[in-house]
């Protein structure tokens, strides 16, 4: 396992995708840097640029692995199917922690001073959760690609994949966010006081969704990884603000994102494998 | 021609491909169309019980079937080997372009209009008439034809120079992104305010007027022109223009001059580069 490991990290190495990604992701750090800079708050379209940089890395160098060969000559030299699935993972999770990494490295330069030092510790929470989620979005990747044997078809479906998840988590976000009641004001003209006077008035929001089905929607924006990822800028955003109240910041996410993110990873890395090992590799 | 142009329609028409795109096309179709009538019949007297805004919406995210599309097919043409063969047995590389690019053009046509009528057959039947006027749906319908031509023809002309299939199909995807955020955020850019006012308040009944100041933000002059053209020059803008507008912005007539300028640049530029272009 150990020499197929280091066999592979020589070809991410040499490969040419995995440098102009590298490149990718210090110029995504630099520009998200740049805009937190000057609107003041981390915006999740960062993590969906960091996102399809994962798809596309991870797609084209598995689907090249799967082009050439390299993976059915694996098998067939006595290495065990679920090594082989193991090792790519392993492989992937360390790139995009590299890319991570490196796309940090500007992004905190630029937009330095930014957070607040005092709430210091809840930076580094969601930092690690965010680090955590990217693990997972590796862990989709792989997995996807290790089943679909055509390159591209892999990368189309795997940038689709983050697309919609965002997508997914943008719609269930709106109607989690819906106010439970409305209020309509009227106005009526009093005589006595010679004044408008104002009324106000309380009824259902019909958008509001409640019982189950708000809780299936909670666990959902959780389990995906671009939803949890939202409620980290959140959590950041609430911590940057002048008037913040550390008590009143709604940090649940960072106690509960962790067994999300890990419970999702374990369940795809053992469907992933179980998946692998009957595939037919012709 | 006419032989290589038969062929390839018969290409078309047994593709895979073409038909999942049409059953993706009308599945999304039914899915937008079944979800306003849901909202139609829950939250009444909220504005969802006519398709207004149905029928554009799908060329928001056009550009992503666009790229995935050409790339898959244009991309196997080249991992067959089927475009030397054509050059070797004697076709030019002009003819093999034209064909492919009106072989495309027709697919997403088709495509594009399976969800255009779905949605239409769908609503007539369970949702009330529209409320924009048939004029700017007409006008809105026939312009975004011709931006999907355009389209079209600065996708294909990247897939023709990028013989890896894999690699063109990334960096359709990615264009197709970079057009649709791009487009979205020349869009905010272009909408904001140019004062800011802040809430109005009551006191004691009374409504105190809000504070205004101007936006820092908003573009005038030169700066505003650029990111005008540059919104209506892009495909992107347009299909977002189509998609999020309910009237016809002044400047309409100029949208469809605009695509059959690009379709023209880049079908002239595509053609250039691909007879240069060694196929080994």
């Amino acid at each position: 396992m150990m020499n197929l490991f280091m066999a592979g990290l020589r070809r991410y190495w040499r490969s040419t995708v995995f440098w102009v990604s590298v490149i990718a992701a210090l110029l995504i750090g630099a520009f998200c840097g740049n805009l937190t800079y000057e609107n003041q708050y981390v915006d999740v379209a960062y993590f969906l640029f960091m996102q399809l940089l994962y798809a596309v890395l991870l797609s084209l160098s598995i689907g090249r692995e799967w082009d050439e060969g390299g993976l059915r000559n694996k098998v067939i030299s006595g290495h065990r199917k679920a090594t082989v699935f193991l090792v790519e993972l392993l492989l992937g999770i360390c790139a995009v922690l590299v890319l991570t990494l490196v796309s940090l490295l500007p992004f905190a330069l630029l937009c330095g001073g930014f957070f607040p030092i005092d709430a210091f510790h809840i930076g580094m929470d969601c930092l690690l959760g965010l680090l955590l989620l990217c693990v997972v979005s590796a862990v989709i990747d792989v997995a996807l690609c290790m089943l679909i044997p055509v390159r591209a078809v892999s990368a189309v479906l795997c940038i689709l994949l983050v697309l919609g998840m965002a997508l997914a988590v943008d719609r269930i976000n709106s109607r989690l966010h819906q106010p439970e009641e409305l209020c309509k004001v009227s106005t009526r003209y009093s005589e006595e006081t010679g004044l408008l006077e104002y009324q106000r008035e309380y009824y259902p929001n019909p958008q509001y969704v409640g019982g189950n089905t708000r809780k299936l929607y909670s666990v959902l924006v959780k389990l995906i990884p671009f939803g949890q990822a939202n409620e980290y800028m959140e959590i950041i955003y609430d911590c940057t603000r002048p008037d913040r109240d550390e008590a009143e910041i709604n940090t649940d996410i960072l106690s509960t994102g962790v067994f999300y993110s890990i419970g999702l990873a374990v369940v795809l890395t053992a469907t992933g494998t179980a998946l692998f090992r009957r595939k037919d590799m012709k | 021609m006419i032989k290589l142009l038969h062929a390839e329609l018969r290409r078309l028409f047994k593709s895979k491909l073409f038909y999942l795109g049409i059953t993706v096309m009308f599945g999304l179709a039914t899915w937008a169309t079944l979800a306003r009538y849901y909202d139609a019949k829950h939250l009444i007297g909220m504005g969802y019980d006519t398709p207004d805004g149905l029928l554009f919406i799908a060329a928001t995210y056009f550009p992503m079937v666009v790229a995935i599309f050409d790339s898959l097919f244009i991309g196997t043409e080249f991992s067959d080997g089927t475009i030397r063969n054509k050059i070797t047995v004697g076709k030019s590389r002009f003819c093999i372009y034209l064909i492919n690019f009106t072989i495309t053009t027709v697919g997403l046509l088709i495509i594009y209009l399976v969800y255009a009528i779905t949605v239409l057959a769908f609503s007539a039947c369970l949702l009330k008439p529209f409320e924009t006027p048939t004029r700017v749906l007409a006008v809105f319908f026939l312009c975004s034809l011709v931006t999907v031509v355009a389209l079209n023809a600065l996708t294909f002309a990247l897939c023709m120079l990028i013989h890896k299939k894999a690699t063109s199909a990334v960096a359709c995807m990615l264009l197709a992104i970079a057009l649709i955020m791009g487009g979205m955020t020349v869009m905010q850019m272009l909408e904001a305010p140019e004062i800011l006012t802040g809430p109005s308040t009551i006191v004691n009944g009374t409504v105190m007027q809000p504070e205004s100041r101007p936006n820092p933000k908003y573009l005038t002059g030169a700066k505003r022109s650029f990111f005008q053209f540059l919104h209506d020059f892009l495909p992107g803008g347009q299909m977002l223009t189509f998609g999020m507008s309910s009237e016809l912005p002044p400047h309409v007539w100029k949208l469809p001059i605009y695509s059959l300028i690009s379709t023209l640049i880049m079908t002239f530029g595509g053609v250039l580069a691909f007879r240069r272009r060694d196929l080994k």
